[in-house]
C-alpha cells in the first residue's frame, strides 16, 4: 500500500504495512515518517487533549511524541504492537509534561473543584451538562496518575481494557480495578455537586 | 436494588455522561486542527533536528571532574545518607503503629467491578448503535442514485472507519453472555461496513438497491432500535 493512500484509521492498516513504514523511517525516508505520523497523530492528540484540555498544548505534545518516536525508532522491536509502543511514549510524555505544568495550571485555573457552584439543594438533579463537564474535568485532575490515565484512555480515547493493559504494561484485571477506583473517587469528588451524600 | 445502590448507579451514570461530554470537546478541538500541515511540520522538525544535533560529547570530558578525588567524600556521604534514610523509611513505613486513614481503602467486590464494566459496555454499545443507525438511516432513505454518494463522501467514510475501530475495541466487552444479543447485531453492522469499505470506485444504483434491501430484509434498523431500548431500560 502506498503511504499517500493510507486510510485514516489505524485500525484499517495491517501490521505488516506499519512494519514496512517503520523500516522506511529507519532508512530515513521522509514520506514514510509523514505517513506514520498521519496515521497516528489523531490518536495521540486525543490522549494529549484529554490530559491538558488545551489545543495548543495537545499539538505541542503530538509534535514531541513523534519527534521522540523518530529519535527512538531504532529501539522499537519489530513484531511488537507499534500502536501500543507509540501510546506508551505518548503517555510518558503526557505525564512528564503534566507534572511540570501542574503547579502552574493550578495557579492559573479560575476555579478549583471545591470552588465550583454546588447543586441547588432544592433540585439536586438540575446540574447542567456544561457544569458537569467542568466539574468532571477538574475532578479527573485530582485522580492519581494511573487512575486518571486509565479513565481518560477508556472514556475519551475509547480504548478497550486489553489495549490499555498493553500500553501501560499491566494486567487487564489491574486496569479494571484502577478504572473502578477512578470512578469511585470521582463519585466522591463530584457528589456535592450532584446534591447527594456519600 | 436498594435505594443507596440506585443512587450510586445514578452517580456512576452521571460520571459516564460527563465523560461523553469531554469526548465531544476533543472532537470539536480536532475539527480545528490542520492535520496535513501538522504531519509535514513534524517531519520537517524531525529532519532539522537530526541535522542540527551536535556530535556526541567525547567520552571523558566530564568524567575526570566528577570523579576527582576531592569529590569522593561527598559522594560517599550522599550514598551513606541514602542508605541510612532508606532503611529508616523502610522500618517506619512497615511499622503497624501508623494507622491507616479510615475510609480510604477500596473495598469492592469483583461483582461490583463487573457491574461497572457492564454499565460502560452498555453505554458504548448504545453509542455505537446510535451512530450506526444514523449512518444507515441516511443511506436507506436516499434515492438509489444518490445513496452511494451518501456513503462514499469523505465524512461518511470517516464515520464508518470510526465505527469499525470502535467495534474492534468493543469486541472484548461484547463477549460476555449478557451482551450476546448485542454482539449479534453489532457483528452484522460491522460486516456491512466492511463490505461497504471494499466497494471500489463509485457505488452503482444496483449495488445501492441491493444493500438497501439487505438492510431492510434483515430489519437491521428495527433491531437496532429494539436493542437500544432494551439496553437503556436495563441501565436503570
Amino acid at each position: 500500500m502506498n503511504a499517500e493512500t493510507l486510510p485514516l484509521s489505524p485500525a484499517q492498516v495491517a501490521p505488516a504495512v506499519v512494519g514496512d513504514l517503520v523500516q522506511r523511517v529507519r532508512s530515513g525516508e521522509r514520506e514514510a515518517f509523514v505517513a506514520l505520523t498521519r496515521l497516528y497523530q489523531k490518536k495521540v492528540f486525543i490522549l494529549a487533549y484529554s490530559f491538558f484540555r488545551n489545543k495548543e498544548d495537545a499539538i505541542d505534545l503530538v509534535q514531541d511524541v513523534f519527534l521522540r518516536v523518530y529519535e527512538k525508532i531504532d529501539s522499537y522491536q519489530e513484531g511488537r504492537n507499534f500502536e501500543a509502543w507509540l501510546l506508551q511514549v505518548a503517555k510518558n510524555l503526557c505525564i512528564d509534561r503534566y507534572r511540570k505544568t501542574r503547579s502552574r495550571r493550578e495557579m492559573e485555573s479560575d476555579a478549583r473543584v471545591d470552588e465550583l457552584p454546588l447543586a441547588d439543594e432544592r433540585s439536586p438533579d438540575s446540574i447542567r451538562a456544561s457544569d458537569l463537564k467542568d466539574i468532571l474535568a477538574k475532578s479527573v485532575d485530582c485522580l492519581a496518575e494511573r487512575q486518571k490515565t486509565i479513565f481518560l484512555m477508556r472514556h475519551v480515547n475509547q480504548m478497550g481494557n486489553e489495549e490499555i493493559a498493553r500500553v501501560l504494561n499491566i494486567s487487564t484485571g489491574t486496569v479494571k480495578s484502577l478504572h473502578f477506583k477512578a470512578i469511585r473517587k470521582l463519585r466522591i469528588l463530584i457528589s456535592p455537586y450532584l446534591g447527594c451524600q456519600t | 436494588m436498594c435505594a443507596d445502590c440506585r443512587k450510586q448507579w445514578k452517580d456512576v451514570e452521571t460520571i459516564l455522561q460527563g465523560a461523553g461530554a469531554l469526548q465531544e470537546d476533543v472532537k470539536q478541538a480536532m475539527n480545528t486542527v490542520d492535520w496535513d500541515s501538522l504531519s509535514e511540520r513534524i517531519a520537517d522538525a524531525a529532519q532539522t533536528r537530526t541535522k542540527t544535533v551536535p556530535g556526541s560529547v567525547p567520552a571523558g570530558v566530564f568524567r575526570p571532574r566528577l570523579w576527582d578525588a576531592r569529590w569522593r567524600p561527598v559522594f560517599a556521604g550522599a550514598l551513606g545518607g541514602l542508605l541510612i534514610g532508606g532503611a529508616v523509611m523502610y522500618f517506619a513505613l512497615r511499622s503497624p503503629r501508623i494507622p491507616q486513614a479510615p475510609g480510604l481503602g477500596v473495598q469492592a467486590s469483583g461483582e461490583f467491578i463487573d457491574r461497572v464494566e457492564m454499565s460502560v459496555a452498555r453505554r458504548e454499545t448504545i453509542d455505537y448503535l446510535s451512530k450506526s443507525q444514523a449512518l444507515l438511516l441516511d443511506f436507506v432513505q436516499a434515492q438509489p442514485a444518490q445513496a452511494g454518494r451518501i456513503l462514499q463522501d469523505e465524512p461518511a467514510v470517516q464515520r464508518r472507519h470510526d465505527l469499525l475501530s470502535k467495534k474492534r475495541l468493543m469486541n472484548a466487552q461484547l463477549d460476555g453472555i449478557r451482551m450476546a444479543k448485542a454482539r449479534d447485531i453489532c457483528d452484522q453492522i460491522e460486516r456491512l461496513f466492511i463490505e461497504l469499505s471494499q466497494i471500489s470506485g463509485e457505488m452503482t444504483a444496483e449495488e445501492a438497491v441491493r444493500i438497501q434491501r439487505f438492510v431492510e430484509d434483515k430489519k437491521i434498523l428495527f433491531r437496532i432500535k429494539l436493542l437500544q431500548r432494551e439496553l437503556q431500560e436495563s441501565e436503570v
